[in-house]
């Protein structure tokens, strides 16, 4: 199988600094359902790894965020596009878990789950923690400038010859193009 | 266009549901198989209007899993349609529910003419000795029970770990659990009024022999079950945790 990741806030749909708290602010980025339906003409299995410490903060709860991703499959089936699987880590920092990112929990649930090694793999995300959790299991980290993109960018911090998109649909452009 | 046929859809529901509780509380000397009987002729007109009304058939699968004998329903909980489809699939069933539920007008006076396992939630411990007393007791009677281990309706693509007591309850009574997953909630979800036209999938799953098996052991045979079952039928991505039980790496 071909998999690809996604990271939610700031590739998918609009980020905020304030979190995403409820289906209303869960508004997607021009472009980024097209791109996912996309992808799966392509041939991929599309899988999102976010962190949601909004949920361990309890400014919402997981059935808010099912809503949310509930949302995200009405507006995809539009397009023809599917998420296979949202894979989360609720915590906030203080909870010394191992899936909040930049930690590789939710890379190896993936993994697990798949039963696939995602050396390789595609990780599109827009901050340096997406990067590093992508770059701990050997997938292939890329970046996109929407979302927090600019100021990763801005900070050159961890970067390392990182491929940096305009947003998810040129990441696309580029994954899904016969080389 | 939907707006209208929903409120149209609410309003035949709500109706039905005044008159019927009235009847059923003028019912109350009659045996429970009548009243049962009444109530599934309610549940069928609310299914049967909504396909109408809405265009929100259904299609099952597995209904050779249906065993002869009473046994214990553990289904997926979305919606409010499956506690009307569960009376036209399974043989007259009793639900467990929270006791304020009772004190809904109509709807609540209504149920409580069902012989329900009403529990008080907040007396933990008290309340999952009702669960078992009640329900050995009503399945000696021949009743089938309807239990809901995820607690509350929950979002398409949300799986919340199971509660105890219903699994506690099939331990003790040794009678076999069935598992029922379906994705009404993506056609006519929780709090949202205007639905949406389509076929609800609804799966039957094999009965899990509970002879000889732990409450914790029989759930997490079913939700290992309802997990895979609901994959296959849903079409909103399952939004899954990290587990650290799971993958200890």
């Amino acid at each position: 199988m071909q998999l690809v990741i996604l990271d939610r806030d700031g590739v998918i749909n609009e980020d905020s600094d304030n979190y995403i708290k409820s289906v209303d602010e869960f508004v997607p980025l021009p472009g980024s359902l097209a791109a996912i339906a996309r992808l799966n003409r392509a041939g991929y299995t599309v899988a999102v790894a976010t962190n949601q410490s909004g949920v361990g903060r309890g400014l919402f709860d997981l059935a808010t965020l099912g809503a949310m991703h509930d949302k995200l499959t009405h507006l995809l089936a539009e397009e023809d596009g599917r998420v296979d699987r949202v894979f989360y880590c609720p915590h906030s920092p203080d909870d010394a878990c191992n899936c909040r990112k930049p930690l590789p929990g939710l890379m190896h649930q993936i993994a697990e789950h798949y039963a696939v090694p995602l050396t390789g793999v595609p990780v599109i995300g827009d901050s340096l923690r997406d990067l590093d959790a992508a770059r701990a299991v050997g997938a292939r980290p890329l970046l996109v400038k929407t979302g927090k993109g600019l100021r990763t960018l801005a900070a050159a911090e961890g970067l390392d010859n990182v491929p940096v998109y305009a947003d998810l649909a040129a990441t696309v452009d580029d994954l899904v193009a016969p080389s | 266009m939907m707006l209208l046929r929903s409120s149209l859809f609410s309003l035949s529901m709500i109706l039905s549901t005044v008159v019927v509780a009235l009847v059923l509380i003028l019912m109350a000397p009659t045996p429970f198989v009548w009243r049962s009987h009444f109530a599934r002729g309610y549940a069928a007109y609310n299914v049967n209007m909504l396909k109408w009304m809405c265009g929100i058939d259904y299609k099952v699968e597995g209904r050779e899993n249906i065993p002869d004998s009473s046994a214990i329903i553990f289904c997926k909980h979305q919606s409010t349609w499956e506690t009307y489809a569960l009376q036209l699939l399974f043989p007259p069933q009793c639900w467990v529910l929270k006791r304020e539920l009772m004190w809904v007008p109509f709807f609540g006076w209504g149920m409580a003419m069902l012989r329900p396992i009403s529990i008080d939630r907040s007396s933990g411990r008290k309340a999952i000795k009702q669960i078992t007393e009640q329900g050995i007791q009503r399945l000696e009677d021949g009743i089938w029970i309807v239990i809901f281990p995820e607690g509350t309706r929950v979002p398409p693509g949300v799986h919340k770990r199971w509660g105890v007591g219903g699994s506690l309850l099939a331990a003790k009574a040794s009678v076999p659990v069935v598992p029922v997953v379906h994705n009404a909630g993506e056609f006519w979800g929780r709090g949202s009024f205007v639905k949406r036209s389509g076929t609800i999938h609804v799966i039957i799953g094999e009965p899990i022999q509970t002879e000889g098996l732990s409450a914790s052991e029989i759930n997490q045979r079913g939700e290992a079950w309802m997990d895979e079952a609901m994959a296959r039928i849903s079409s909103v991505p399952v939004t899954e945790e990290y587990d650290p039980a799971k993958h200890r790496k």
